[in-house]
């Protein structure tokens, strides 16, 4: 079976290559997606084999192009829409939180819209676009939201967000955007939607994560283990709705809890857990969330950098549950 | 360059805005590996808010918003406050610099880099002010690859029947990234569309610093005396990349070369040594005059605090 090292990026384009010469309606809607390469070049390469008819650019109108991508996945299609950054979400919120949540449900089942919204978010090597709006998109039933740890997941992931029949947000985490790398299967693969994964099995912890807290978490748990600790480590990879079987499952296992991720606190899919967990499970220590603190993200790289969850956190918090035995 | 004239001083002071303009985009080119330069598009900015005054308000495009502020009062000091995240900046370091406007100055700063909220509620601050029965005017830029957004086709239609004090300019450089705009357009100027909301509508000359003053100034003067919005298409074009990293490859190299020689700053120099009588010598002690104040602000604020968390 044969692989290759690729970044996340990489990983996401390639499941978009494969997906585009197996079934012809997949089509991308963006801006700067053709010759350009697409932002921060999301969309190497695909321009040059697929040209204009399925490569399709648009002008700075996000909000009707969100809507035209609906309409063509009602019609026969399967429209991947390219949102240049997760911060123009709340711009297309109309569209996809009251039209394409709702069709299935409300047409009952009649009028379906397989699209995939694909965007950037959170900060990273790229400064200008940090902001983190997943728990925005989660309070309205109907919308599948997906974030890849991994280039392995993001292959994966994109691919089942294509194959799905309903609406799918798919935010590509900047931050592991260009690196690091990972082996990645070169024949196209779906990892089922709704699943989280359990890259790291443990007993002591369960450390719940998605994004670029994925990796975060690994990190956290190879310290940890050099103190005695045993971490187990729940990957959301679909953030809502989330695989509360496997959460629960993990937190009954070690009884104790830490959320992490970027996203701000107040609202957030951090909150979700934790309430879930605590009416599912008895769990032995207070659970952590560690978050974005509650204040708009500033561009200051000071700022920024002092505000997001770290390993050393992540630590701290598990070092502190466990010495409260 | 035209017909056009402008009072010795006036044109002094916009020479001076456009060399602040580019001398501060060249110094945040040259540090920055994120920065959007508005290299060769400043006879658009600097002459479209030029004429205003106290009470009225500024909304500038992201792109060439410092010479903006300059000419709004803000210092020097405080501009590269912003640029560099200090705390002595209007900001506190928060914003980054070319988003940093001192509302306390009426210019209206960007805390969305998402584009097209502050055509709208820019043009909220203009429904105030003749609610209030102010004389203040607001002008408000944008780029031509925003013109594409619904939001600035509900405002101008709104800005028409409340037949409000303001003046749109389109910072039209032809590009929105690597897009060129009459590929992703239906028009043939901008103008043409706002002409659809029956708002008096015009092409100007957008390197023609002198034209794009006097187009604005008859949008204030219509504005100030209750006639209402105006939008100017001021054409021009972006003398390099959408931001420092980026080649712009998609541009056509006689593309490059046609426009690099109506280079704005170039021009009214032309119009200085021709019509004005001024030296050679003259423009060039000035230039260098520019340059060494910003450099000497840049050295003077990079060793001042940096925000963190805990600055208040
Ligand atoms: C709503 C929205 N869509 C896309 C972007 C990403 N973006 C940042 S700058 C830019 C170019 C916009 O072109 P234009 O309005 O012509 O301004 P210019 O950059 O040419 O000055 C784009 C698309 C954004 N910031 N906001
Ligand atoms: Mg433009």
């Amino acid at each position: 079976m044969s692989s290759k090292r690729l970044t996340l990026r990489e990983a996401v384009v390639e499941a978009i290559d494969l997906e585009m010469a197996l079934d012809p309606t997949v089509v991308m809607l963006g801006q700067d997606i053709g010759a350009f390469g697409g932002p921060l070049q999301s969309t190497e390469g695909l321009w040059e084999r697929y040209g204009d008819s399925r490569i399709i650019e648009t002008p700075v109108a996000e909000q009707g192009v969100v809507a035209l991508g609906i309409g063509m996945s009602l019609n026969g299609l399967r429209p991947i829409i390219d949102l240049m950054f997760a911060d123009f979400l709340p711009l297309v919120a109309n569209e996809l939180l009251q039209l394409s949540a709702n069709l299935n449900y409300m047409s009952n089942g009649k009028a379906r819209a397989p699209f995939v919204l694909r965007t950037r978010g959170g900060d990273g090597p790229y400064r200008a676009h940090p902001q983190n709006m997943e728990a925005l998109l989660s309070n309205v039933p109907g919308l599948c939201v997906v974030t890849p740890g991994s280039p392995a997941a993001a292959k994966g992931l994109m691919v089942a967000a294509m194959r799905s029949d309903n609406p799918v947000v798919y935010i590509e985490p900047i931050f592991l955007y260009q690196g690091p790398k990972e082996e990645v299967r070169s024949e196209q693969y779906a990892i089922e939607l709704g699943k989280a994964a359990i890259p790291r099995v443990g007993t002591d912890v369960t450390l719940v994560c998605y994004g670029r807290t994925v990796r975060l978490m690994q990190l956290a748990a190879a310290k940890l283990e050099e103190q005695g600790i045993d971490c187990e480590i729940v990957d959301l990879q679909t953030v809502t709705p989330f695989d509360r079987a496997a959460v629960i499952k993990s937190a009954e296992k070690t009884r104790r809890l830490v959320v992490a991720h970027d996203a701000w606190m107040n609202c957030g899919i951090g909150a979700e857990i934790v309430a879930t967990v605590v009416s599912e499970v008895d769990l032995i220590a207070r659970p952590v969330r560690l978050t974005g603190p509650d204040v708009p993200t500033a561009y200051a790289t000071a700022l920024r950098d002092n505000s997001r969850p770290t390993v050393d956190n992540v630590v701290n918090a598990v070092t502190k549950m466990l010495a409260r035995k | 360059m035209s017909e056009i004239k402008f009072p010795a001083e006036v044109v002094w002071h916009m020479y001076e805005g456009m060399l602040v303009s580019r001398m501060l985009d060249t110094k945040c080119f040259n540090d920055f590996a994120e920065w959007y330069p508005a290299f060769g598009e400043e006879a658009v900015t600097i002459g479209a808010f030029g004429s205003l005054i106290e009470g009225d308000f500024a909304v500038p495009h992201y792109r060439g918003s410092m010479g903006v502020f300059w000419l709004r009062g803000m210092s020097l000091e405080q501009i590269i406050g912003g640029l560099l995240f200090k705390t002595n900046s209007v900001s506190l370091g928060r914003l980054s610099g070319l988003h940093g406007g001192d509302f306390t100055k009426k210019i209206m700063p960007s805390v969305t880099n998402v584009l097209g909220p502050n055509i709208s509620s820019g043009t909220g601050l203009a429904m105030a002010e003749k609610l209030k029965g102010g004389k203040g005017v607001t002008v408000i830029g944008f780029g031509d690859g925003t013109a594409a957004l619904g939001t600035l086709h509900e405002t101008l239609n709104m800005a028409k029947i409340y037949n409000l004090p303001v003046v749109y300019v389109c910072q039209d450089n032809q590009y929105s990234i690597s897009s060129r705009s009459n590929e992703f357009h239906s028009w043939d100027s901008l103008a043409t569309w706002a002409a659809g909301y029956n708002v008096p509508s015009s092409r100007v000359d957008g390197n023609n610093i002198l034209a794009v003053r006097a187009e604005v100034d008859a949008g204030i003067e219509r504005a100030r005396n209750g006639g209402g919005p105006t939008f100017i298409d001021a054409l021009t074009f972006r003398m390099g990349g959408h931001l420092s990293t980026d080649k712009a490859l998609y541009q056509a190299d006689d593309e490059k070369l046609t426009w690099e020689n109506k280079d704005p700053i170039k021009n009214l120099e032309n119009h200085m040594l021709n019509e004005l009588g001024i030296s050679a010598v003259e423009a060039s002690v000035f230039r260098a005059d520019v340059q060494s104040r910003v450099l000497d602000a840049w050295a003077k604020v990079i060793s001042s605090e940096s925000v963190t968390l805990e600055s208040k």
